[in-house]
């Protein structure tokens, strides 16, 4: 149906359309004519146009490119504000992983067998580091920062 | 020049599906690479005219991002090149068709507009913008008050007549509607330079 509200524009639109499509049927000669006509230099010009292309194109084969450093980068900044997160002293940094470890035995056993040693020998920087391992793998939640 | 006919899906997300006859990514660029000058500066032009067809609709989009659409869309494979079709350039020129008709029906028929891709813009009320276009259409048609033939073909294209109904409409032949077309072309470009004084 046509809307009377968009008159104009409708008009507007089937001028430039139709101009465009008159393009399509140009010569070469004749389209670097009017850019010359234009007082472009046709070479410059279509240079600029190829770089157009050459960028959405970059821009798209990057696109992986990009996602894994926005992934990265918000994996990063998650670990730092999990960091924070921790308790302050050691103390309660080993209660909380002793809590864990209770929770979840198996994984208290995978880990000190990648540690050859016993929870008790851990020292306060292997147990900070497997603090931030088990948030890194996903296993520490809210419930553990109250504990 | 060859119609590439794209599919009328512009905008919308298709799985990449890799048919017979389908370039793939390298060769797209490689086509793009081997572009003539010409070549090149048909689809600015092409680009250019079909993003001032949206007037005020276009919002903050240029015909870069007309053309970086329809490029990426292809290397995509949701826009499919055939080259047994078509060549690149009409390849190129159909998905800047059917994107930009995309665009302006989803930017023209939606209370509040929509221009989520856009959204720095403001988008003009639906009065200003049809002021807006009545303006520039007048502009155009006070450029060539002299001119009888161009002003009729202005007529005809405003009402969304192609070539070969308007050659028939006003009895005249192609090589005159051409000729016609083409004053009219490098008029409006003129205007388009005069820029503020223009719009």
């Amino acid at each position: 149906m046509f809307d009377r509200s968009a008159r104009h524009q409708s008009a507007l639109a089937g001028l430039m359309n139709g101009l465009g499509e008159s393009v399509l049927t140009q010569s070469d000669e004749e389209i670097l004519a009017e850019a010359r006509a234009a007082g472009e230099n046709p070479s410059f010009a279509a240079s600029e146009v190829r770089d157009i292309l050459r960028t959405a194109s970059k821009t798209y084969r990057q696109r992986h490119l990009r996602a894994a450093a926005a992934e990265y980068q918000k994996r990063a900044s998650s670990l730092k504000r999990g960091w924070l997160d921790l308790p302050a002293t050691p103390g309660d940094r080993r209660e909380m992983l002793a809590s864990v470890f209770a929770r979840n035995p198996k994984m208290q056993s995978a880990f000190l067998t990648l540690q050859h040693r016993e929870f008790k020998e851990l020292s306060d920087a292997d147990v900070e580091s497997c603090l931030v391992q088990l948030q890194e793998l996903g296993v520490l939640g809210d419930d553990d920062a109250d504990d | 020049m060859h119609d590439p006919g794209p599919d009328s899906t512009a905008g919308r997300a298709k799985p990449t599906v890799e048919l017979r006859g389908s370039a793939s990514p390298t060769e797209v660029m490689t086509a793009i690479e081997g572009l003539s000058e010409s070549a090149l500066l048909r689809l600015r032009s092409y680009a250019r005219y079909r993003m001032r067809a949206l007037g005020a609709r276009a919002l903050a989009a240029t015909y870069e991002d007309l053309l970086s659409e329809a490029i990426t869309s292809t290397l995509a494979g949701q826009r499919r090149w055939n080259r047994e079709v078509v060549d690149i350039v009409g390849h190129l020129c159909g998905v800047m068709r059917s994107v930009s008709s995309h665009w302006q029906e989803e930017r023209g028929s939606i209370p509040g507009e929509d221009f989520l891709d856009f959204e720095h813009a403001s988008p003009e009320p639906s009065a200003d913008r049809e002021a807006s276009a009545r303006q520039e259409v007048e502009r155009i048609e006070r450029h060539f008050a002299q001119d009888h033939s161009v002003l009729m073909i202005i007529e005809a294209l405003k009402q969304g007549m192609k070539g070969p109904e308007i050659q028939a409409q006003l009895q005249i032949s192609q090589t005159d509607y051409e000729t016609a077309v083409k004053r009219l072309r490098r008029g409006v470009q003129r205007l388009e330079r005069m820029g503020e004084d223009y719009v």
